[in-house]
């Protein structure tokens, strides 16, 4: 399924031809995670940072896949759980990766993993005046949204619901304010379970839905990939089409006029 | 003899040592390493010529699979 011409997907003034963001972790079959990122379409695609000692040897296999899938690589902070310890991952990602883009995650517990906002907010600030281009994931507040904006965010990336739950979208009124309310990309990361959520989101009016675990823990990762592309590219065309009102009572389809009566 | 931290574990060293021989020695090199020394990063270029004078606070990550 193709976007429509002109229909142009930009952060912080690059383009893209997908809307599909894709995260790289929970696979654990490195063919499967290369095939599914190359049947997505994506052209973002998200990695981590760890210690070198606590990952067991060099990156090698992972990061020579990805250099010859000519992706953009987005480097996250996930596991920090302080502005000060996702400022100082952002800058090491900023380094080990030769780029100033960033999805900022900061963890407020184990549980549910929900962002710690007033450290979210605080280290998004700080990045950037830092000159990075920060894509902060976050709740479905929209007043979070909004000081993500003010304070400079390239994007907003709320959550459909707690990472890796495959719940869908649980406040889908949320993300339609926040599509009201700002006017920077919207991207919905985190909690999408099947195609149907991803279309969903385009629909409420996303700009762009990012997403790992629905992709690498599905019974068949290539194929929900291929979904997941069709899905986003489906509901992005829908939100453009404009959908009909939803009515109570029925509208006949076939002109009642001309009908034989007895 | 110097001690310093090592991505959270305790290190000793005979000599002071630098950056670049602390990488070579335990990590043994590789591309996009990422190198901070007392929470700041040190760019690749510079770790010829930071020499380790004991006490520091070491981080050295590389990218893995993440969402």
């Amino acid at each position: 399924m193709e976007q429509v011409a002109g229909d142009v997907f930009e952060i912080a003034g690059e383009t893209f031809g997908s809307r599909l963001l894709v995260g790289t972790g929970g696979h654990t079959n490195l063919k499967k995670l290369e095939d599914s990122i190359r049947i997505s379409g994506t052209e973002i695609v998200t990695v981590g940072l760890r210690r070198v000692a606590s990952t067991g040897g060099p990156a090698g296999g992972v990061m020579e896949l990805l250099a010859k899938l000519n992706v953009k690589l987005l480097p996250n902070t996930a596991g920090c759980y302080t502005a000060e310890e996702a400022v100082l991952t952002a800058k090491m990602g900023r380094e080990s990766l030769d780029t100033n883009w960033v999805k900022l995650e900061i963890i407020g517990d184990d549980e549910t993993l929900y962002p710690d906002t007033e450290q979210l907010v605080a280290a998004a600030e700080e990045l950037v005046n830092e000159g990075f281009v920060v894509l902060p994931y976050s709740s479905d507040d929209p007043i979070v949204a909004k000081k993500l904006v003010e304070v400079g965010c390239a994007a907003v990336m709320p959550l459909a619901s707690p990472i890796g739950s495959g719940r869908g979208i649980s406040n889908p009124d949320n993300l339609r304010i926040i599509r009201e309310a700002v006017e920077v990309p919207l991207i919905v990361d985190a909690g999408i379970g099947s195609a149907s959520d991803a279309a969903l989101a385009m629909e409420l009016g996303a700009d762009g839905v990012l997403l790992s675990s629905a992709i690498a823990r599905a019974e068949q990762p290539v194929l929900m990939a291929e979904a997941m592309r069709d899905a986003v590219a489906a509901g992005r065309n829908s939100y453009r089409a404009g959908r009909i009102p939803k009515k109570l009572y029925a509208k006949p389809t076939t002109v009642m006029q001309g009908r034989i009566r007895r | 003899m110097i001690e310093l931290k090592l991505n959270g574990e305790s290190k000793q060293y005979q000599d002071e040592i630098s950056l670049q021989q602390l990488v070579e020695q335990e990590i043994g090199g590789g591309a996009h390493l990422a190198v901070a020394v007392d929470g700041r990063v040190v760019p690749r270029d510079s770790w010829e010529k930071l020499i380790l004078q004991g006490a520091e606070e070491i981080e050295i990550v590389q990218p893995i699979q993440g969402g």
